[in-house]
């Protein structure tokens, strides 16, 4: 009888609140029914409680059943994509802890190769457990998001599909797309991480014959916690445009928008922090040569058209999007 | 052989469990509560799990096809459930649902070479 009580508390523990009393109650009835049944054949009451119990199974899954719901962190509509991001996003972050490596050990005086080894073994280790865990985390919400509906119109028509949506003519997947997707994907996450992670050694490399002496930031390093996030977040805003040209083999008209949104959003941000970030290293001039009048006017140069080079590719590429959303209207 | 075997089993059990509901609801025309449920469906033939049956009653319910009440004057307080209108009306549905597709399924079984 313990038993009988102990399991179904195992079953409704995991139930909401509101339904834990009702099905304790015909749950416990049902059991002992099933109970009676077998001690009225001559069983003794021990075997058959165990008998029944084993028959009903795991607690845990049966209060899968009650509850109905997605016992899945990821479906199998997502699941291809998921293992395709995860892949890349871990390779991705792996070359990028691989390179501030390398260029931190290339240039340390004092730093041994096994020691160089163990610490690049364990940043590796750490960093594509987060980064799967990250993509993980996306994909379990971009699961739960569907099932309220937010995002139903983003994904691609798969229930709502007429044959309207039938292209008018073969559509060649465009490769291309999909490998510039890939490339920049890449190169974002590997951004993101040196950005995050290893500020320092993006900079000027000043050797005295041939010995490291210093190396100076490009970027405001006293500065970063102010401009660094929403840099960040611009960056990997792109990163998931390109995610999304990478991963869906054949882009709607839906997919396209969502794109162009999201690099609108991420060139906003960059343009905003590139003129009020304040995120370079004014003395990165004097730091180099101190008496150099050429390299300071020089570099106050490049400071002011990085905004303009950035606002004006990023233009570029949405304006392209946008050309094909047009054509893909037509079409 | 014996992965045949199970394979054979998996699949009888997939075949199954489309017709679930449709035995399920057939049997509540007159109330049952959960375990006269499994008595009367297994005396007719059909297996079903009690942890399948007893958490479907309840989706039965919520889905607005069968009513229940509790009977506290037995011995054992029991959740009954029967059909209601809806419930018998989508019953019928899938009753002659179920005909068209016996009839077809039995011509496509027939060989033809």
């Amino acid at each position: 009888m313990e038993q009988i009580t102990i399991y179904v508390s195992e079953v409704i523990r995991y139930l909401p609140q509101k339904s834990q009393s009702e099905i304790k109650k015909e749950l416990t009835t049902n059991i002992l029914d099933m109970v009676d049944e077998l001690t009225a054949g001559g069983i003794s009451e021990k075997d058959a409680v165990a008998s029944v119990l084993s028959k009903m199974g795991n607690p845990r899954l049966l209060a899968d059943q009650y509850l109905d719901k997605k016992a899945y962190l990821i479906g199998p509509r997502y699941y291809p994509t998921y293992l395709m991001i995860a892949k890349i996003v871990s390779g991705a972050v792996a070359l990028g802890i691989t390179i501030a490596l390398s260029v931190q050990y290339l240039f340390s005086t004092d730093a041994s190769l096994i020691q160089l080894i163990i610490q690049w073994l364990g940043s590796v280790f750490m960093g594509v457990i987060q980064a799967i865990a990250w993509v993980t985390l996306i994909f379990a919400g971009v699961e739960r998001f569907e099932e309220i509906g937010v995002l139903k119109n983003v994904d691609v028509d798969l229930d709502d599909w007429s044959i309207k949506d039938l292209p008018k003519s073969q559509r060649n997947a465009r490769k291309s797309d999909r490998v510039e997707g890939l490339i920049g994907f890449i190169f974002a996450v590997i951004l993101l991480l040196l950005l995050n992670t290893n500020l320092e050694i993006l900079g000027a490399y000043m050797f005295d014959n041939g010995v490291l002496r210093e190396i100076v930031p490009i970027f405001n390093i006293q500065n970063a916690s102010s401009w660094l996030p929403l840099l960040s977040i611009a960056i990997a805003l792109n990163a998931i445009s390109d995610g999304v040209a990478m991963a869906i083999r054949n882009q709607t008209k839906n997919t396209m928008w969502v794109r162009l949104a999201l690099n609108l959003i991420s060139l906003i941000l960059f343009a905003y922090v590139l003129i009020n970030g304040n995120i370079f290293n004014a003395q990165l001039a004097t730091q180099i040569a101190p008496n150099s009048s050429e390299l300071a006017n020089l570099w106050i140069l490049v400071q002011r058209n990085v905004v303009v080079i950035v606002i004006i590719a990023n233009l570029i590429s949405m304006a392209i999007q946008a050309f094909q959303i047009i054509r893909f209207n037509k079409e | 052989m014996a992965e045949n075997k199970e394979l054979l089993e998996s699949l009888i059990l997939e075949l199954r469990r489309g017709t679930l509901i449709l035995t399920v609801l057939s049997q509540l025309y007159t109330q049952e509560y959960g375990y006269s449920l499994i008595q009367k469906i297994s005396g007719k033939g059909m297996s079903i799990d009690a942890g399948t049956l007893y958490p479907l009653l309840r989706r039965l319910e919520k889905q607005g096809l069968l009513d229940s009440s509790w009977d506290i004057y037995e011995n054992r307080p029991r959740r009954y459930y029967k059909l209601n209108q809806q419930g018998e009306e989508l019953l019928q549905q899938l009753t002659s649902e179920w005909n068209q597709l016996n009839q077809i399924i039995s011509q496509c079984l027939i060989r033809e070479d």
